[in-house]
């Protein structure tokens, strides 16, 4: 096993270094594809690899190899897993047709885990989650399970987990001082004391007292039960009856919720729930992943840990290790434990593996990647070897270059980055036109406020980078275009080559729509498809097609279907009256004992309404996605939405709503569940706001200014990036679930010796004041939680300022008294703590200078109002749609020759006995295959051998299920007979049996003909054309077929053999085999 | 001579261009491997049918019955999944089959044995492809020779067939076939075009790499969206003779062909097949509903699907109880039940029925509403037994089947209607329902399963579902393939429709390990070398743009739901044989084509002006005809609070009746913990088995409620109690009985004694005819007092007494009024807390007070506030009242300006729980920071 180490900083072309080592290792000869296995971080940057290397492969000339690519296993460590899964199932115990689950099917699957191993703890659980207010302890306990579950751990581990949470738990609180009855009776001796003066003073006309007295109430109702009152209500209580005017009443009170701290029930609820939680997580542990294989699901997490456990069987290892050539991973920094567990198995089996990756890029910490423990691989598998150090920027501009190298080498020093993994050069050379334009920016806005139509406006952040933005195009910088040439061309900068980054997503769907009020379109990864205006009109649709009484459905669709838009008043107004009118009428009915009339059907005169209750036997037919379609279709959605603004974006996101529904879908199947147009609605209602679901697309045709969290934004470049949001500094607390470290790593063992650590947090969301939280933050723990979350702050900062190629923008809040609203840069520090960055925030519009130490450059300043715009964005111009056509009706393109047989009268020439009436015994659902089976066997047999013929009906009659029913010396006979038949008749023909016929019927319309002849005879100056049918019925019966069905159905094929083999039809029989006859007919054939 | 154009896969209709316009053959036939081995099965007489795929499962199941000893290679998978380990295996054997294993012992690996072993269990398996295929050399071999001749042109290279395909067309040939290979291909399309110079390129990888002109000969077209990628494809094909066109179309069928048919084209009639089409539905519903608890969302769904069982009238009262209370067995849904038999025997009456035959039919509709939704309930995870499902399985089976007649018999005569469609999938639906019984039946006696296991096997049954109707193409249309490998002629156009990356995999990759590989290849097995299968695949993709004389296009899309999707494979072959940048020269985007920036439009692009719409303006204030907007007769509380909350949304309720659909909106979380726990707490103190109020103490009402809590939920709010939701059901539990125990301590303490629930109290508001239900009537001393009884929202209760909008309780209070001049005493019961709250602290001892301004002057500014509305809206002005718009001007135009902002009278809106929110302002973003 060899592993060889890339580190590539930003920019410095790591994408094209790892296609050149993978073709290298192809095209030599040391990888086969299909041993190949390549790890990216995104599934689109699997296919972009794939798609890399194979065009790589191609212009090489080796086609082969190229094509080969598919075997090899490229994707996401999660889609490389779970194909291992699928090729090693049964060695595993595992279904062979394992499915990812949705989040929401998972969080269900969870449940009902948790339900088998809950045993009646729940009523004790939630007792202690009432007191120590956790709102949602299933979530908490899922945490704790997933963690566990990322660390490859097992409930022997968790176990040891929960001594080790429980030793720092019991540190943290001390000795307790209380004991729990003594402190529960003084608390009601003191609230007793106190409520009385309480509600006195609540009647008077103070509201805060009124409330106070109310609060009081809240906690009596609770001491009233004999219960403890929950440990933050108490404390917050004390809080607000801490004052001098009741201290006579409330000093009790107060004294003694201030030391709850050392109160043993408190210690023995903080441990209590610790414990239960840590107990109940070891346990469903193993029931959620026996739940998931029952329903024969896998979540991510079951995906990493099965393909870890599987990589460890010797069969397994032996049948890759033959096949193993290569494994690359990619963004080695933001693999997690579990999946360095599975990444190291698979180095393991293979020849060599290539890490490449930048840890300073870092930032999936909170997802459960921990960059101490990739160091510390990192370093174990060098075993002292240097990694291989890209060192050239090919991204950004010369100044940009330097300032992310000086700021960062600094500022990362004391967290193990020597300067050479830091600093980059610039690997071209700015085209002179830049050397004049200023690399970086300092946009500033302050906060104020207007009176507005007599609302209070206040300036926002989104609202100032809008500004910004608008600002900067106005007289756009020059910016430069990405190619492999040494310079690079220039143009000026248009929307599309401008992103703005922030820290949350709320805050880009605000800048988003600050820029849309200035007529910028953005680009933004929202959510909530489902409640942007084409999204409530699409669900609305589909609501209605499901329920045709949906008057609210209804009431959405007309109204932004636009039915309103001329006279809103009179189309509301059409409603009311008509509901009045029925009121009348059903007054009348009521009096005259009659039956009432039915309510109208709302807006039933609007077409798009209308349409939709008409297409639902339509729908009826159609799978829930289907059904969506089908009224976005019969609502005309699309050319709707195309009149909107940003149309684009509106297109896009129907797109995304197809998309839920085939996610519906999936889930349906996934729960094995039943799938409803009406489930579909339920579904889509569900969605709302949040991130995790109902995305929002991202339509790349318009251009438009990207709106991007940090996060989202890792990987890519633009030329122009604004960094907006740095007031943002929250950290991650000690009292989060969190995963510590071993104290020594073992390369072979990557996750041994680590665990899960848990503390209860009792105060739900406050924050201050709190001597528990003090204490706390004083831990090694809480050290070394900040400290963490300060290195990962600091890598998403140096994410964001490596995005830019041409020009960084700082946008902040600016105050006289305060300066500048930058709490994120306060990270960038040097080692004595103070600030590297000096950024010209208090300095006048214009150009200035940003510095780093020693060394300057030029910034421009540019001061913005955050004020909503005054003028309404600016008007747009109509758009263009493809026209529409009118539907032309047409029959279908294949000709069925019974169903539509050609004009023209048929007749009986006469009918002749042929072996007479023959014996059959078949039920009536039978009669079809009956058929069948004659024509196979009259199709097949020739004289010859009786066994081998009787052994062939036999077979035919069984294939179709009808032995019994007719017997095969029947089929003999008949056969027999009607060969004599013909032969008597048209000696030495050459017949045709089953034989296929095609045509392209000239026309207009033009046609298709595609048929199988049952048999016909060819002479040389004619052909006789036979058609088999097993009627079995009356004569009269079979005289009023013969004219009306089977005669017309020979007309097609006769004109077509005929021009076929341009020879005439000299006569055509219908042979009757059960009854025994055949009858000529006469046929039209014009 | 019979001539057989065979290629690799079956479909498709490339080959038509084979033929002039019309030409007419005899004796020719397209056909892929299945087609070739029916037709040889028709010429030797060896039925080439293979047997479903459900009962080679079920077989095979068998098989695997009696071979699992627990220690086989599959053994623990199969614990696992029974049914997904049969389905895998068995693909494995017929994968080896049509790879030529003879199904003789194999070694190598355990799991080889196994399959040898298994092959050689039992009797022969229901034939598959391999068998029948194996069977029809066999037969070719015995005959010696055809009946007549026969040629075979392969439009595949041989290497393209499996193995024993192979072996067929070796024994054809034996047998006197003549089968070619294909020739070698050439490019079609003329030289100097971009098209030309693509072929070639693609043909001899030698050559130098051309540039492109862009000459409409090669289109790269791409949109966002598939609808704007159709539409784009349509409006170019609206410019092509389309017969004279191949349409490969691999995805999005339905898409393309609702542009094609918008633009007036020819529809191609393609449709996926689906196992969510609603009439697969009834079976999956019903057997779910097999199991306890019955989730009443699925009894709603079934109820409305279309084409549920049950007439509509029965549907929509069952529907109606699952409304006021989710769960079957619930005295609303019995209630229910007896209504839906009574409207039914007297629609039958009213038809003319004799009474005796009507109740009849009230009775057999009692016993389908059983049949449907009752029966023995199982339990999930113990399972059902295999013959009771199989019973249920029979019963839908039976329906549906009687659908189909029911189909026919409704289908009207239209042609396109495809109203005889129905028939096809009715006879679908009852087809599995049939198979999945089959499948039960053969089960082993006794054997019970869970309902995952249930599930599993129902997926069989479905397979891939229905296809709808059967092909509808319209004539004119282009030949279709749905596979680039399936052109298989050369026509003028090959449109490429979905040129994206595939979202499958391809061609499985090699499931075998080295030693079995050797193991296998041994016994005669013929497996692929690397990359065999891949090369084949990668000339298939190549096929569209060589098969094409004058056109090829690609149409492509950026977006598949709401992630980006990448061109197909071939695009990077593409790329790479024509010079750097060369097929950008080719590439029209729509949006450069609607918005008139296309260098050059490749055709005449057929498009309308679209003008700018807003979205709907926010109204602050609409104008209708006042008589629309008189208040109704009598008035109720919640239409009160309607009125004075929202006049807006109160018209739109009450007037104009757009009420939102049902079955989506049963009752769940606080509305159904509420409204039972209501009817707990209302019984317990007014119930025919009251609890003994004198003597009984707070520890006892927490009793009573938790035994009522327990006997009744399973029922009356079934969702509580569905699996996994033991942790909220016991919080609910744990709610009810202490709201029962503060509700009795507190009604003691403050010495009021219960005496009615759900009183109905008649009187006026306003002068106004009103009318209520109060949630619990209490009396001291000969006077009554309303408690109102609220699940949560102290917070939000207090603030309502305080300002004075607390109308509900007023309102009661003075409807209760018997004469005197003060109001009865009035508060909420707030279940989550265990308070009282209420203004009047000397009626109600021990409550939580609230200082507010009592219920006369609540009632009093209410009744301003009505008069203000009523005046308003006398005049046809209709206000709407969200806090992001402004006050309309037309408001105080007509009834002079409002009162106060802090007035008694004035409240918020509800907007929060309002169903018209859409149709007011949209949604506010919050602040919210999301993730680290
Ligand atoms: S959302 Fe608010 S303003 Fe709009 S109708 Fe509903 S209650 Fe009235």
């Amino acid at each position: 096993m060899k592993i060889d180490v890339v580190s590539a900083s930003a920019g410095t072309g790591k994408t094209y270094r790892l296609t050149g080592d993978l073709a290298k290792a192809l095209l030599d000869g040391s990888a086969r594809p299909e041993g190949v296995v390549a790890i990216t971080y995104t599934v689109k940057a699997a296919g972009e690899l794939e798609s890399r290397i194979r065009a790589r492969l191609l212009e090489k000339g080796r086609a082969d190899l190229a094509a080969r690519i598919r075997d090899g296993y490229i994707g996401t460590i999660h889609s490389v897993c779970q194909r291992l899964l699928r090729e090693f199932s049964l060695q595993a115990g595992l279904s062979p047709y394992l499915e990812p689950i949705p989040e929401t099917e998972r969080q269900r699957l969870f449940d009902v885990a948790l339900s088998s191993v809950l045993a009646g703890r729940e009523s004790k659980l939630n007792e202690l989650s009432r007191r120590l207010e956790l709102e949602d302890w299933k979530a908490k306990l899922l945490q704790i399970v997933d963690a566990a579950r990322a660390n490859g751990m097992d409930q022997a581990a968790l176990q040891r987990s929960a001594a080790a949470s429980q030793a720092g738990l019991v540190k943290l609180l001390g000795k307790p001082t209380i004991d729990g009855p003594t402190y529960l009776t003084k608390l009601k001796a003191a609230h007793s004391k106190l409520q009385p003066k309480l509600d006195e003073l609540a009647s008077g006309t103070v509201a805060e007292a009124k409330k106070r007295a109310a609060k009081g109430k809240k906690l009596a109702a609770v001491l009233d039960r004999g219960l403890m009152p929950s440990w933050k209500s108490q404390f917050q209580f004390a809080g607000e009856v801490d004052m001098k005017k009741l201290s006579a009443w409330s000093d009790d009170f107060v004294q003694l919720a201030s030391q709850h701290l050392a109160c043993e029930a408190f210690h023995e609820d903080m441990l209590g729930l610790q414990q239960a939680l840590c107990d109940l997580a070891g346990q469903a542990l193993g029931v959620f992943v026996a739940e998931k294989g029952a329903a024969s699901v896998v979540d991510f997490g079951d995906m990493l840990a099965q393909a870890r456990e599987v990589l460890g069987r010797p069969a397994v290892q032996e049948a890759l290790r033959a096949r193993l050539d290569l494994v690359l991973v990619d963004e080695f920094q933001d693999t997690s434990p579990l999946q360095l567990a599975v990444v190291s198995a698979l180095g393991a089996l293979a020849h060599r593996s290539i890490w490449v990756g930048d840890r300073k890029q870092a930032i999936f910490g909170f997802q459960g990647s921990d960059p101490e423990l990739m160091t510390a691989a990192t370093e174990a598998a060098l075993g002292g070897r240097a990694p291989d150090i890209l060192g050239k920027s090919w991204r950004s501009r010369k100044d940009l270059v330097e300032l992310v190298s000086d700021l960062f080498s600094h500022a990362l020093a004391p967290h193990g980055f020597p300067p050479e993994q830091v600093r980059l050069e610039p690997a071209k050379k700015d085209p002179k036109e830049l050397t004049s334009q200023p690399a970086l920016e300092c946009w500033r806005w302050s906060k104020v406020s207007e009176e507005r139509n007599g609302h209070k406006t206040g300036a926002t952040e989104a609202h100032a980078l809008a500004a910004g933005v608008a600002e900067l195009l106005a007289k756009p910088p020059l910016v430069r275009e990405r190619s492999t040439g040494e310079v690079e061309a220039l143009h000026h900068a248009t929307r599309r080559d401008v992103a703005i980054l922030a820290r949350s997503n709320a805050r880009c769907q605000q800048i988003a729509e600050a820029l849309r009020a200035r007529g910028i379109p953005a680009k933004v990864s929202l959510s909530g498809v489902t409640l942007t205006p084409e999204g409530v009109l699409a669900r609305a649709a589909l609501a209605l097609l499901a329920d045709p009484k949906d008057g609210v459905a209804a009431l959405e669709v007309g109204w932004l279907g636009g039915a309103g838009a001329g006279d809103p008043d009179a189309w509301l107004s059409r409603r009311l009256l008509e509901v009045s009118r029925w009121r009348a009428a059903v007054e009348t009915a009521e009096k005259k004992k009659e039956r009432k009339p039915p309510l109208p059907l709302a807006f039933e005169d609007d077409a798009r309404i209308a349409g939709l209750r008409k297409a639902a036997p339509a729908a009826a037919r159609l799978s829930p996605a289907q059904a969506l379609d089908l009224a976005l279709r019969t609502a005309r959605i699309p050319d709707h939405v195309r009149a909107w603004p940003e149309p684009g974006q509106r297109l896009a996101n129907l797109e995304a709503l197809r998309g839920e529904a085939l996610a519906y879908e999936q889930l349906c199947e996934a729960q094995k569940s039943a799938a409803t147009m009406l489930g579909l609605v339920a579904h889509l209602t569900s969605l709302g706001g949040d991130t995790d679901s109902g995305k929002q697309a991202a339509p790349s045709s318009e251009d438009a200014v990207t709106v991007s969290t940090l996060h989202k934004a890792k990987g890519l470049e633009w030329p122009v990036v604004v960094l907006s949001h740095l007031d943002f500094a929250r950290t991650r607390g000690v009292f989060e679930v969190a995963v510590e470290a071993a104290e020594a790593f073992d390369f072979t063992r990557p996750l041994e010796g680590r665990w899960v650590r848990w503390w209860p947090w009792p105060y739900g969301k406050m924050s201050k004041g709190l001597a528990l939280l003090d204490k706390a933050e004083k831990t090694p723990e809480a050290e070394r939680a900040a400290s963490a979350d300060h290195r990962e702050r600091l890598r998403l900062l140096y994410v964001g300022f490596t995005r830019p190629r041409d020009l960084l923008v700082l946008a902040a809040q600016y105050s006289d008294e305060q300066g500048p609203a930058t709490a994120a840069l306060d990270l960038l520090c040097g080692p004595d703590g103070k600030a590297l960055v000096e950024a010209p925030f208090e300095d006048e519009p214009g150009d200035r200078s940003l510095g780093v130490g020693e060394v300057s450059w030029p910034c421009r300043v540019r001061h913005l109002s955050g004020l909503p715009p005054l003028a309404a964005a600016p008007a747009r111009a109509a758009t263009r749609w493809y026209a529409a056509a009118p539907r032309v009706e047409r029959p279908r393109e294949m000709l069925n020759p019974s169903a539509e047989p050609l004009a023209g009268k048929a007749s009986i020439v006469k009918v002749e006995r042929l072996g007479g009436r023959k014996p059959l015994d078949a039920k009536p659902e039978q009669a079809g295959l009956v058929g069948d089976a004659i024509h196979g066997f009259l199709a097949a047999d020739r004289p010859g051998d009786p066994g081998a013929r009787a052994a062939m009906a036999t077979r035919i009659l069984k294939a179709f299920g009808v032995v019994g029913a007719i017997a095969p010396e029947t089929l003999l006979s008949a056969s027999d007979a009607l060969r004599a038949w013909l032969d008597a008749r048209y000696p030495g023909a050459t017949w045709y049996r089953e034989w296929p016929v095609r045509a392209r019927l000239a026309g207009d319309p033009p046609r298709l003909l595609v048929g199988e002849v049952d048999l016909f005879l060819e002479l040389p100056d004619g052909f006789v054309l036979v058609d088999h049918k097993s009627f079995p019925g009356t004569e009269k019966e079979r005289d009023r077929r013969l004219v009306e069905e089977y005669a017309p159905q020979l007309g097609w094929y006769a004109k077509v053999l005929a021009q076929a083999l341009k020879k005439p039809l000299k006569a055509a029989f219908i042979h009757l085999p059960i009854r025994g006859e055949m009858a000529e007919v006469g046929i039209a054939t014009t | 001579m019979l001539t057989l154009l065979l290629s690799a896969h079956d479909g498709g209709t490339a080959w038509r261009h084979l033929l002039a316009p019309g030409e007419a053959r005899a004796g020719f036939e397209s056909a892929g491997p299945l087609g070739l081995a029916r037709r040889l099965g028709r010429i030797l007489g060896i039925p080439a049918e293979a047997a479903g795929a459900p009962e080679r499962l079920a077989a095979y199941t068998q098989r695997l019955d009696q071979h699992d000893d627990g220690t086989r290679s599959y053994s623990a998978s199969r614990e696992q999944d029974p049914f997904g380990v049969a389905r895998f295996l068995l693909a494995l054997r017929d994968d080896l089959r049509l790879s030529g294993w003879d199904g003789r012992a194999l070694d190598g690996s355990s799991r080889l044995r196994d399959l040898a072993a298994l092959e050689q269990q039992g009797t022969r398996l229901p034939p598959g492809v391999p068998d029948l295929v194996g069977d029809l050399i066999d037969g070719l071999q015995a005959t010696g020779k055809l009946p007549f001749p026969v040629r075979v042109d392969l439009a595949s290279p041989r290497r393209a067939f499996q193995p024993l395909f192979r072996r067929v067309l070796e024994a054809l040939a034996a047998a006197g076939a003549i089968v070619n290979d294909p020739p070698p291909q050439s490019a079609l399309a003329v030289a100097s075009t971009d098209l030309g110079r693509l072929q070639r390129a693609l043909l001899d990888p030698e050559a130098a790499r051309p540039a492109l002109e862009g000459d409409g000969s090669l289109l790269l077209l791409e949109a966002d969206t598939p609808l704007e990628a159709a539409e784009m494809a349509a409006s170019f094909a609206r410019t092509r003779p389309l017969a004279e066109a191949t349409f490969v179309v691999a995805t999005e069928p339905a898409m393309l062909d609702a542009a094609l048919a918008r633009q007036g084209l020819p529809t191609l009639g393609l449709s996926s097949s689906s196992p969510l089409r609603p009439h697969l539905q009834v079976l999956p519903l019903r057997l779910a509903l097999a199991f306890k608890p019955q989730d009443p969302f699925r009894a709603a769904e079934l109820l409305l699907l279309p084409g549920a069982p049950l007439a509509g009238h029965a549907r929509r009262k069952l529907l109606g109880a699952l409304n006021q209370m989710p769960g079957l067995g619930s005295p609303k849904w019995l209630g229910a039940i007896e209504e839906a038999v009574v409207d039914e025997t007297a629609y039958a009456v009213e038809r003319g029925q004799e009474k005796a035959a009507a109740e009849e039919d009230g009775a057999a509709l009692r016993v389908r509403i059983e049949a449907w939704f009752g029966g023995e309930l199982y339990d999930p995870v113990e399972g059902i037994p295999a013959a009771k499902a199989a019973l249920l399985c029979a019963a839908v089976a039976t329906w549906a089947g009687g659908r189909v007649k029911g189909t026919l018999e409704e289908a009207d005569a239209e042609p396109e209607s495809g109203a005889g469609d129905d028939t096809s999938l009715w006879a679908h639906a009852a087809a599995v329902a049939r198979t999945l019984e089959l499948l039960l039946i053969t089960r082993p006696p006794g054997e019970w399963l869970t309902q995952q296991v249930l599930v599993q096997l129902h997926d069989v049954a479905v397979g891939s579902g229905s296809d709808l109707a059967a092909f509808v193409g319209e004539s004119g249309r282009p030949a279709v393939a749905s596979t680039p490998d399936g052109v298989t002629t050369p026509s003028a156009d090959v449109v490429w429709w979905g040129f994206v990356l595939d979202a499958g995999p391809g061609p499985a990759p090699e499931p075998w390990t080295g030693a079995e590989r050797e193991a296998l290849l041994r016994s005669g097995v013929t497996l692929p070398t690397p990359g065999e299968r891949r090369a084949i695949e990668a000339d298939g993709w190549r096929q569209p743009i060589l098969a094409a004389r004058e056109r090829a296009v690609l149409v492509r899309w950026r977006l598949a739901g709401a992630e980006p999707i990448a061109p197909h494979a071939i695009f990077d072959e593409l790329s790479t044989r024509v010079a750097d940048g060369a097929l950008a020269a080719c590439a029209t985007s729509s949006e450069r084509l609607l918005n008139g920036t296309a260098a050059s439009a490749p055709w005449k692009v057929a498009t309308t002006s679209v003008a700018p719409q807003g979205l709907m303006a926010q109204r602050p204030a609409w104008t209708v005809p006042p008589e629309t907007l008189a208040p109704m007769a009598k008035l109720s509380a919640s239409v009160l609070e309607s009125y004075l909350g929202c006049p807006f949304r109160w018209a739109l309720h009450y007037q104009a009746k757009l009420e939102p659909g049902g079955g989506v909106n049963l009752p769940k979380g606080n509305r159904l913990l509420g409204d039972f726990a209501h009817r707990i707490l209302q019984d317990m103190l007014c119930g025919p088995e009251k609890i003994p109020f004198a003597k009984a103490k707070g520890a006892d009402a927490g009793a009573w409620a938790t035994k009522a809590f327990d006997a009744r939920v399973g029922v009356e709010a079934t969702p509580l109690v569905l699996r996994g939701g033991e942790v909220e059901l016991d919080r609910a539990r744990t709610l009810v009985a202490n709201a029962a125990a503060s509700l009795l301590e507190f009604l003691k303490r403050a010495g009021w004694k219960p005496v009615e629930a759900e009183r109905e109290v008649i009187g006026t508001f306003a002068g106004h005819p009103a009318s209520g239900y109060i949630d619990l009537v209490v009396e001291k001393d000969g006077a009554e007092a309303v408690v109102d009884l609220k699940l949560s929202g102290l917070k939000y209760r207090q603030e309502e007494l305080e300002a004075g909008h607390a109308l509900q309780t007023a309102l009661y209070a003075s409807l209760l009024k018997k004469g005197g001049k003060a109001l009865p005493p009035s508060g909420f019961f707030i279940l989550e807390d265990g308070q009282f709250l209420t203004t009047e602290p000397q009626a109600f001892s021990g409550a939580t007070v609230v200082d507010g301004p009592g219920s006369q002057a609540t009632l009093k500014g209410s009744e301003e506030w009505f008069k203000y509305w009523t005046k308003v809206l006398a005049q046809g002005v209709l206000p709407v009242l969200h806090e992001q718009l402004p006050w309309a001007a037309q408001v105080t135009a007509a009834a002079g300006p409002p009162p106060e902002e802090d007035s008694l009278a004035r409240r918020p809106p509800p907007c929060r729980f309002c169903d018209y929110q859409t149709i007011c302002v949209p949604p506010a973003i919050e602040d919210e920071v999301v993730g680290p």
